[in-house]
């Protein structure tokens, strides 16, 4: 699954990283399987925010097969 | 005639303010956002604005769905690529029978906006980059 990055992510990482995740997962558990690749980034992972399908992603759990993108949101700044 | 939008073109703020000008609503406060050269000791030279478009746009009118839900117009638009001191970042506006929820709702959209709409800044300051959200 080809995750989505932006902002400093984007800049320091790549646009998107390539994730293998369960049929089952968490929004947590797309950060913990990007900070295992990026230990550098663990401080901003942990303030960034999970969208799956363009929505905040709170504590539920999601079925791979219904998931089409998927993005870390970072502190936003916009204004 | 609500108008949500990210653009990477100048805001026409005269356009957006007429728009914003209708018999039904008394009053119009509009809130401009622009790039501004001096934060405390920090001088900003530009700002480059990124965001996740589609998601982007989609927060804006969950938050202008609430305002629109009572009646008023809405105007939301955020431009984004890189910005130059004095340009207009944001434009919000918001058009009411009466002043008080004109003002109040107005407030709410810029204060919801910088919470939740996936935009970021990238600010180039004399001394160094600063990315907006994170702190030094």
């Amino acid at each position: 699954m080809k995750v989505k990055l932006f902002s400093i992510l984007a800049e320091e990482i790549g646009a998107t990283v390539d994730l293998k995740l369960n049929d089952n997962f968490y929004a947590k558990d797309v950060k913990d399987s990007i900070k295992k690749s990026y230990p550098d980034f663990s401080d901003i992972l942990d303030q960034s925010l999970v969208a799956v399908n363009e929505e905040y992603a709170d504590d539920e759990e999601f079925k791979l097969a219904d998931v089409t993108e998927i993005a870390i949101i970072p502190p936003v700044s916009g204004g | 005639m609500s108008l949500i939008k990210i653009t990477d073109q100048p805001i026409n703020t005269d356009e957006l303010t007429k728009s914003l000008i209708h018999p039904e609503f008394g009053g119009v406060d509009i809130f401009i956002g622009n790039i501004r050269k001096f934060t405390d000791e920090i001088e900003t030279e530009k700002i480059e604005y990124t965001t996740y478009k589609q998601m982007a746009e989609k927060e804006m009118q969950k938050l202008a769905d609430q305002v629109l839900a009572k009646g008023m117009d809405v105007v939301m638009v955020h431009r984004v690529g890189e910005l130059n001191l004095a340009d207009v970042a944001v434009f919000i506006g918001v058009a009411a029978p009466h002043r008080a929820e004109a003002f109040e709702n107005c407030q709410f959209l810029i204060d919801q906006l910088k919470k939740t709409v996936p935009i970021w800044k990238k600010e180039y300051d004399r001394d160094k980059i600063r990315w907006g959200g994170l702190g030094e």
